[in-house]
């Protein structure tokens, strides 16, 4: 397990910095450079030459990226063409926002577990397809449009929840937080959801079929019992698999969910750097989201040993 | 080298019952020839009503984005680019069948003609992905070697990448363009399919008749192309169907977001760019996009799945 780790932490070290060698060159390497869209146009020739002097963008692209990277091993980001703040200071403020939402929805999404019991103890009747007609119309269902219609229909025109926002201006407490939540947090589930429901449900029904199940009910166990005791604690292996790809979903997905929702996180400070050419705060950001990524597939990866004791990492 | 025609395919597991008819080709049927596998696979597809409705409604989808011009020339009598700022935020009525949008453009039109945009860029994305897949899938599979390490560390790093940041950091150094963006999407998405052929090409591999092959003389290009794909084919074709959903949904998201389908020009997903600034008076705006997308990608899903069930019973089990 500790050699796989150590393995696996040189794979992800070897990971990060391809994928920032690779982005850093191009996006110096652009024609007109990232310094093209930054000045305005009252700036001069001279003042243009002397900013792009100031940042360094003149010096040869592999220096520029090893000064980068000295600077990212210390922490440093750079600072954002927009507001001249450090970015990393930009996006540790927006981060916890992020991964509140991140877990909420996660948690949420495992409310599939029991959706999915509740389908495979059912077979073939109402219940069952109703979660199987549910998960196969609500996965072709784009979430953040879902969202969007769920907006428009509980907040714009029922006023059930509010519009945007993490919480009311000037009334900053628990409940208002948590109200603000319920949405975002659903849409954000809804792929996890169904995906928990459908693995469950089919895995359900394959260890109902097993003896030990049979064995369990006549020994006279209560149903309940056999079902949360025996079948289901076999059927949650595939689901700590899934954890990985929907963390990766969830923050991969950021960006959608954060620019619907008006929440203030980093997705939505990626969305705006983009918006804004905001180079520096992008790298940042995609350096950040990989680490997430990658992060979530080791999680994935550990809680699949940890779920099932047959497996073994070598 | 007949000895493995497409009719004798041996992965086609026989069925018990088939009506009156036997599943098993070699047989026959008395009279006339031995329906083929892609006849047999037809009558399996046709039992399953839900993939012919939706095989339907896919058509249907596909025929409006073809004739998507035609349309709205001479049946609606609109053009989808005329602004009329008098018309701004109209709800639906029996003159604009489904609105007008915040230049007081016909709505039902843009949509038409989204559909074209979408419908195609998702064809392309799929064909790319799947040149891509095959080729790299195979050759994976069946040479192993370097070829297979490479692949495995391309993987590696797919992981890692967060696509639709890639999408929005490439965004912001090149305006995206239809082509541009469909190699993009095409660069990124092969690798699932280049997994799935190559698991199948390795396990086919293994199997007598491509030993068989190889005893009698034939060539590496011959086994692959004459013995292996036709082979693992039908399970190509039902990963093209999940790349179509796919496509649609990512094509949809990146333009939401403004960083995918460049406006004017209607896709579905460019469509809902200012829906959010809209939601307290135009409600209709956001619907029918993401009606359209939900509906097209449905269908593709449920063709995808019958599919799967009518080229290879076993994959189903």
């Amino acid at each position: 397990m500790t050699s796989y780790l150590v393995r696996r932490a040189i794979q992800s070290f070897f990971l990060l910095w391809l994928v920032s060698a690779l982005f850093f060159t191009f996006q110096r390497l652009t024609p007109g450079g990232p310094q093209a869209y930054l000045v305005d146009p009252r700036l001069s020739e001279g003042d243009k030459e002397r900013l792009a002097e100031d940042w360094g963008l003149h010096e040869p692209i592999h220096l520029q990226y090893f000064k980068w990277v000295s600077h990212v091993v210390r922490g440093d980001l750079g600072r954002s063409f927009q507001d001249r703040r450090p970015v990393t200071e930009k996006i540790l403020e927006r981060l916890p926002n992020t991964l509140y939402l991140s877990a909420a929805s996660l948690f949420l999404g495992l409310l599939g577990i029991p959706l999915g019991v509740w389908a495979a103890v059912n077979r073939n009747r109402f219940p069952d397809h109703l979660v199987r007609l549910t998960t196969v119309v609500v996965n072709a269902v784009p979430d953040w449009w879902l969202g969007l219609m769920l907006l428009i229909l509980t907040a714009s025109y029922l006023k059930i929840f509010p519009l945007s926002g993490m919480y009311t201006i000037g009334q900053d407490s628990l409940p208002d937080r948590l109200w603000h939540l319920i949405l975002p947090a659903v849409v954000g589930a809804t792929n996890g959801l169904i995906a928990y429901a459908r693995i469950i449900r089919s895995e359900m029904l394959e260890t109902l079929g097993q003896d030990y199940v049979r064995t369990a009910r006549s020994k006279g166990l209560r149903e309940r019992t056999v079902l949360y005791r025996h079948a289901l604690r076999n059927s949650l292996i595939p689901v700590a698999t899934g954890i990985g790809p929907t963390i990766t979903g969830l923050v991969g997905g950021s960006v959608v969910y954060e620019r619907v929702f008006s929440w203030p996180g980093i997705g939505r400070l990626m969305y705006d750097a983009a918006i804004q050419r905001d180079y520096p705060v992008a790298m940042g950001l995609f350096f950040v989201f990989t680490i997430l990524v990658i992060l979530g597939l080791l999680i994935s990866d550990v809680a699949y040993v940890v779920a099932d004791p047959r497996v073994r990492l070598e | 080298m007949s000895d493995v025609a497409p009719a004798e395919r041996p992965r086609t597991a026989p069925q018990p019952s088939m009506g009156t008819r036997s599943a098993n080709p070699r047989i026959g049927t008395g009279g006339g020839p031995a329906p083929g596998y892609c006849m047999v696979s037809w009558r399996r597809f046709r039992r399953d009503r839900a993939s012919v409705a939706a095989l339907g409604g896919f058509l249907l989808v596909c025929f409006v984005a073809l004739t998507a011009p035609l349309l709205t020339t001479h049946v609606l009598h609109t053009d989808p680019a005329r602004q009329r700022l008098e018309n701004r935020f109209h709800p639906p009525s029996t003159r604009h069948l489904l609105g007008t949008d915040e230049y007081g453009r016909d709505q039902l039109t843009r949509l038409i003609h989204g559909a074209r945009v979408s419908i195609a860029f998702a064809l392309l994305v799929t064909a790319i992905q799947i040149l891509l897949g095959v080729v790299v899938g195979l050759w994976a599979g069946y040479y192993g070697g370097w070829v297979d390490d490479l692949f495995s560390a391309v993987l590696l790093l797919y992981r890692g990448l967060p696509f639709l940041y890639v999408l929005i950091f490439v965004a912001m150094i090149w305006r995206p363009t239809f082509l541009s963006l469909a190699i993009l999407f095409g660069a990124f998405g092969w690798t699932n399919e280049a997994r799935l052929v190559r698991g199948q090409a390795l396990s086919v591999k293994g199997h007598d008749y491509v030993d068989a092959a190889r005893v009698i003389g034939a060539t590496d290009s011959r086994i692959i192309f004459c013995h292996i794909l036709p082979n693992i084919l039908s399970i190509v074709l039902v990963v093209v169907g999940f790349g179509i959903a796919t496509t649609i949904l990512g094509e949809a998201a990146i333009s939401f977001l403004g960083f995918g389908i460049q406006p004017p020009t209607p896709s579905w997903g460019n469509m809902l760019i200012n829906s959010l600034d809209y939601v307290r008076r135009a409600w209709w705006l956001a619907l029918t996009p993401g009606v359209a997308i939900s509906f097209t990608v449905l269908c593709v899903f449920l063709i995808a799945d019958g599919l799967r069930d009518a080229l290879d019973p076993r994959l189903g089990q």
